[in-house]
């Protein structure tokens, strides 16, 4: 028996894996009944056959940072075991994620549109961030004060730099 | 015929012309920046230059290194593709002036299409009804609001120089019309270099459909129908179809004959699209000429049967249309569906390494790529990054192809927009044909099938993991030689 915890987005989930015999396994997905499924796998695809479902899976990228797609469903996944389940859950009890507003993706920092000190409500427009020659608008996820800003207007940023911290309110 | 043609361009666009180029016995020549030396339209191309570095600034937009790269190269001709230097009138006359055929309208043309404010004048000079607006840039904010006041909120703001939706606003009050002027003018001044902004009415339940025309310089001149270009995001096309679900016969002719009339208001020769807004009364507005091959050309290819690009070709070396009117019909139907490197939810860009590729096959399926597996799609260029196209004889059979081929797809390591693609595909409101430009404006329904995707692929990653892990295990096993299988034959080492 195995188990990995598989986070997609904000959701975690666990799945177990009975292996029976050659390629066949009894498969249980978090809070779902188990399920038996035919897999074979060679280089980064995998077949899944449920029964007469038959699935092509497209499957690339490391372990933090993995890529799967499936009938045209595409997701970014991490895949964890055990182990490293416990290691990441401590460092995450170290730093939040919310107070950080940072930029998606690269670009460059068109405006700053809040001020240290400044009270911003969740869902309020605090930069606007230029890629691929379209204006973004980053939004606050929380309600909060700004404690600093770290960007300048015209700075060309990475995606994931913190642009903005918040001092979450309540 | 040309010998030699360059193209100068990249991605999926430069990849379909090359392609053409490559079919009618023509050297297809290639230029890139710095970053797309190993591009695929580079790779496809007999010969090709570097213009300069990744920003496109200093590498595709840079005339004189792209002319100066046609000389080297020897090229007779140059095709500019869509965006970049294909709608510049000063770039068209360098090329001539250069001795080489420029495939594409007059320059007269492009200039005269090319100013928004300028285009509305001369065609409707021709007769051609325009949108209730005010075909000059605002001096201020004030100016705006008295104006949108007068023809009445809701009002779009636009880019004089604009396309693509960049420098593009809606707004439905004062408020919202004096935050949207300042962004339009930004977002114009950064795109275009030209910050002017011009006030259009609203019209509501808008279609955005377009008509395929092609002159040539004997005067003659005909179209190839209408792409209904409806479903947008952020005022850019997402999906286009033809024909249109939308419009009646008489009035797909009705559109066909002004279309043809505004190309001949400014005098065009080559493929140009005229573009219009049809509100939900099938009353039509022109909208703007785009004077170039436009995007979502292998619509109009799949349901008329013809190369747009081969066309070009042979009109710009001079010889007359092959087709009269008459001779233009349609078959079936066809659906193009553009791949953004973008957050399906959010629309924001997402650049990166393309990991995994997949392509769908079979009956009907067209694939314009500029990618390939490993590709880097670099935040600095258009977030496209291909287009799936299907024909099958009725709209009913493409959309149900559309669905097959987006299920076959695969781009793994980058962010697309293909799960949105499948949404619309399952959507009522598409599948029935009513829908209008504000069909992305609200979150879609997931697919049915979506939330047992989800779970098969948290199934698969977690089954992917374990064959991983225990190969691993094997590997760690064999270099310590433990479980060698030579010793547990109980020999002292391997013997062969």
């Amino acid at each position: 028996m195995m188990r990995y915890t598989i986070k997609r987005g904000g959701e975690a989930r666990w799945v177990q894996i009975q292996a029976l015999e050659d390629g066949l396994f009894d498969v249980q997905v978090e809070g779902e009944p188990t399920r038996r499924v035919r897999m074979t796998r060679s280089g980064g695809r995998l077949h899944l056959l449920e029964g007469a479902d038959s699935h092509l899976v497209e499957i690339s990228g490391e372990r933090g940072a993995r890529y799967a797609a499936i009938d045209g469903v595409h997701a970014a996944l991490e895949v964890y075991d055990d182990a490293a389940l416990r290691r990441l859950r401590a460092r995450e009890g170290l730093s939040g994620g919310d107070e950080i507003i940072a930029s998606p993706m690269p670009g460059r920092v068109v405006q700053i549109l809040v001020t240290e000190g400044q009270a911003v409500q969740a869902g309020q427009a605090v930069a606007i961030v230029e890629a691929m020659k379209m204006e973004n608008e980053l939004r606050a996820q929380i309600n909060g004060v700004v404690q600093a800003i770290y960007a300048t207007e015209g700075m060309q940023v990475d995606g994931k730099t913190p642009l903005i911290m918040l001092e979450p309110t309540t | 015929m040309f010998k030699r043609v360059l193209v100068a361009n990249r991605g999926e666009i430069a990849v379909r012309v090359t392609r053409t180029l490559i079919e009618m016995g023509i050297t297809p020549l290639a230029i890139y920046s710095e970053a797309d030396a190993h591009a695929l339209h580079v790779q496809l191309a007999a010969e090709a230059l570097c213009v300069g570095p990744e920003a496109s600034a200093e590498s595709y937009l840079v005339g004189s290194r792209v002319i100066a790269a046609a000389l080297e190269l020897g090229a007779e001709a140059i095709h500019p593709g869509y965006g970049f230097l294909s709608e510049n009138a000063g770039f068209a006359r360098a090329v001539m002036a250069a001795g080489l055929t420029w495939i594409g309208p007059p320059p007269e043309a492009i200039e005269a299409m090319g100013d928004k404010l300028t285009a509305r004048r001369v065609v409707e000079a021709a007769g051609v009804p325009v949108v209730p607006g005010v075909s000059r840039p605002m001096r201020d904010a004030e100016e705006a609001a008295a104006i949108a006041e007068e023809i009445g909120y809701p009002v779009m703001l636009k880019a004089s120089a604009g396309g693509g939706g960049k420098g593009m606003r809606l707004v439905h009050d004062k408020a919202a019309l004096i935050a949207g002027l300042a962004a339009a003018r930004r977002e114009a001044a950064g795109a275009f270099g030209d910050d002017a902004v011009y006030i259009e009415k609203f019209v509501t339940e808008p279609h955005h459909i377009e008509v395929q025309v092609f002159c040539d310089a004997h005067g003659a001149c005909v179209h190839f129908g209408e792409r209904e270009c409806s479903v947008q995001r952020r005022h850019q096309k997402v999906i286009e179809e033809a024909p249109s679900p939308f419009i009646s016969e008489a009035l797909r002719q009705e559109m066909g004959a002004v279309a043809v009339a505004a190309a001949r208001a400014c005098g065009y020769v080559g493929a140009g699209t005229v573009e219009f807004l049809v509100g939900g009364d099938q009353r039509f507005y022109f909208l703007e000429m785009n004077t170039r091959l436009q995007v979502e050309h292998p619509v109009t290819e799949l349901v008329y049967g013809v190369d747009l690009v081969e066309l070009q070709l042979r009109v710009a070396a001079g010889a007359p249309l092959p087709m009269t009117q008459a001779e233009i019909t349609p078959r079936g139907h066809a659906i193009e569906c553009r791949v953004y490197a973008e957050d399906p939810d959010t629309w924001l860009p997402a650049p990166g390494a393309i990991t995994a590729l997949r392509w769908p096959s079979g009956p009907g399926v067209r694939i314009d790529a500029g990618v390939q597996d490993h590709s880097v799609v670099s935040a600095a260029y258009d977030p496209m990054i291909a287009k799936l196209c299907v024909w099958a004889a009725d709209r009913d059979k493409a959309i149900a192809r559309a669905r097959r081929a987006l299920r076959e797809t695969a781009i793994l390591g980058i962010t697309t927009n293909l799960a949105l693609h499948r949404r619309v595909m399952d959507d009522a409101r598409f599948i029935q044909g009513r829908y209008d430009t504000g069909m992305l404006s609200a979150p879609l329904s997931p697919c049915a099938d979506e939330a047992e995707d989800d779970t098969l692929l948290l199934i698969a990653a977690a089954l992917d993991q374990r064959a991983r892990d225990l190969e691993i295990r094997q590997r760690a096993r064999c270099a310590s030689g433990a479980l060698s299988p030579w010793r547990r034959q109980g020999g002292a080492g391997g013997r062969l």
